[in-house]
């Protein structure tokens, strides 16, 4: 009978594991970042960043499409070196930040790809949520400083008057943005 | 952000299609005086559309801002409670109640779904409850002033004070939120006229300035609560612009109390309680010019390269 239930209790341990193969990460913030670049009439590019950025990642290594992907950025860490322009990129005519207090990703669908993952998802930004198809190039686990960890980098085209920024604030700066995206993960 | 010429057209066309809608609706009227009050209302409206149309500025459907639920909601909905009492359809105790009602859910609707309502503190609601009496008494009293005394400048000054609150609001660095008072407050200048200046006053009618003044103090009040809450515009500047028009109310109200005395004369006069209510007004916008030259200026201005690093 003891014999039996030690088997039983190996099967579902064994189980177990195969049902719950995912990693887990929680987002590194000392060792990311999420830059944007936007055209300065149309002849140079004005860079930017979000001091603060939160996310998950859920990594499947034997089954990539179920991984997924979550990142929550605070539109009111922007910073472009220019305390006046943050303040003015704050406000409603540009990212609306007390209406719309954070851009966010989640993804709805993976796929292992060369060198990364095609990572589909929504795209919440100034109140609207469209959806976006990005690549995640990295992926591979390393350990270091008493954690495991893997990166990914990526980027996202896209244009403000999709996301319903005001029209009439693009001009001087273009209608096409783009955010860069480097972000480490860690678990224990 | 259209240029000066499309914010001069947008006043121009608020104000013109609202004088002119105005002038019809008092010679159409002049045998109905209860319709008198509503028409001037009706030429309000269409000409803040007009203007709002000739900027652009068109809200988005749903409201996705607060500005467009001021638009969209907070206004129309004023606007439409005083052409009830325009019209007399309501008596003064159910329009008290839907006056206080609209006050109360005014802030609350101008701030939906942001992080005002979202992380409420406690601090917030009080604000808010406070915001929404001050609302409440403004709008009531400024509202039966107007309609016991037939004041003229009341409703002159809101829409003056309008203007300032949209230029305040754009030098703190909100252009559309400031841009959108320009044709606002132009329609309310242009049915003011129309309503203090000729046929409305002839009919006798006080209504429809009535209507003016106290739906152009839901205006103010909607457009300083949306630049203090998304844009920059401090809370003293908002403070003071609300208290403009509600001196001169305040003022005449007064001064009508007192045994008829020089004082009392001189505090009734235009001229007094014009100057009553330039001074906040002028504090406000040149607060704002200040604040404005030392931080969103500069970005407008490269600075020239110094000596120093010339050759």
């Amino acid at each position: 009978m003891r014999r039996v239930t030690v088997l039983f209790a190996l099967v579902a341990t064994l189980a177990a594991g195969s049902i719950r193969a995912a990693d887990d990460y929680a987002y590194d913030l000392v060792h990311s970042s999420v830059s944007f670049k936007a055209r300065f009439l149309e002849i140079s590019w004005i860079h930017g960043r979000f001091n603060d950025v939160a996310g998950k990642f859920s990594l499947d290594r034997q089954d990539p499409t179920k991984s997924t992907f979550e990142l929550s950025i605070k539109a009111d860490s922007v910073d472009t070196a220019n305390a006046a322009r943050d303040e003015h990129l704050r406000q409603p005519d540009y990212f609306d930040t007390k209406q719309f207090p954070t851009i966010d990703f989640k993804s709805t669908k993976v796929k292992a790809i060369p060198d990364g993952y095609e990572v589909s998802g929504d795209f919440t930004m100034h109140g609207v949520t469209k959806p976006v198809t990005i690549k995640l190039l990295g992926g591979k686990e390393i350990e270091a400083m008493g954690k495991k960890r893997v990166g990914f980098a990526t980027e996202l085209k896209l244009k403000r008057s999709d996301f319903n920024f005001d029209k009439g604030q693009i001009g001087a700066i273009g209608d096409e943005a783009i955010i860069i995206i480097d972000c480490a993960g860690q678990r224990d | 952000m259209p240029d000066g010429v499309g914010l001069v057209r947008a006043a121009a066309c608020g104000f013109g299609v609202a004088f002119a809608l105005g002038t019809v609706g008092a010679a159409v009227s002049r045998r109905e005086p209860a319709l008198a009050g509503v028409a001037v209302l009706v030429a309000c409206v269409w000409g803040g559309i007009a203007g709002l149309l000739a900027l652009p500025a068109i809200p988005s459907l749903p409201p996705a801002s607060g500005l467009d639920r001021f638009l969209l909601i907070l206004l129309p909905v004023a606007l439409a409670i005083e052409a009830e009492a325009a019209a007399g359809w309501l008596d003064g105790f159910w329009l008290s109640v839907e006056r206080a009602l609209v006050a109360m859910v005014a802030m609350p609707v101008l701030l939906h779904g942001s992080v005002w309502l979202t992380g409420g503190s406690q601090r917030v609601w009080v604000g808010m409850f406070a915001a929404a009496f001050v609302l409440w008494g403004a709008w009531e009293g400024t509202a039966g002033h107007v309609r016991a005394t037939g004041d003229r400048l009341v409703a002159a000054v809101t829409a003056v004070a309008l203007l300032a609150a949209g230029l305040a609001i754009m030098l703190a660095g909100w252009l559309k939120g400031g841009v959108v008072a320009i044709p606002l407050a132009a329609a309310f200048g242009g049915a003011t006229l129309v309503a203090g200046g000729t046929g409305f006053a002839r009919l006798g009618t006080k209504a429809g300035l009535a209507g003016l003044s106290s739906a152009g103090i839901v205006a103010l009040f909607g457009l300083v609560v949306i630049g203090r809450c998304f844009g920059r515009l401090g809370t003293a500047s908002a403070a003071l612009l609300l208290a403009a028009p509600l001196l001169v109310a305040i003022a005449d109200g007064l001064a009508r109390s007192l045994p008829d005395t020089v004082g009392a004369r001189l505090v009734r006069s235009t001229r007094y309680r014009l100057l009553l209510a330039a001074v906040p007004l002028v504090i406000v916008l040149v607060a704002a010019k200040a604040e404005f030259d030392s931080t969103l200026g500069r970005l407008l201005v490269t600075p020239a390269p110094s000596a120093a690093a010339e050759p």
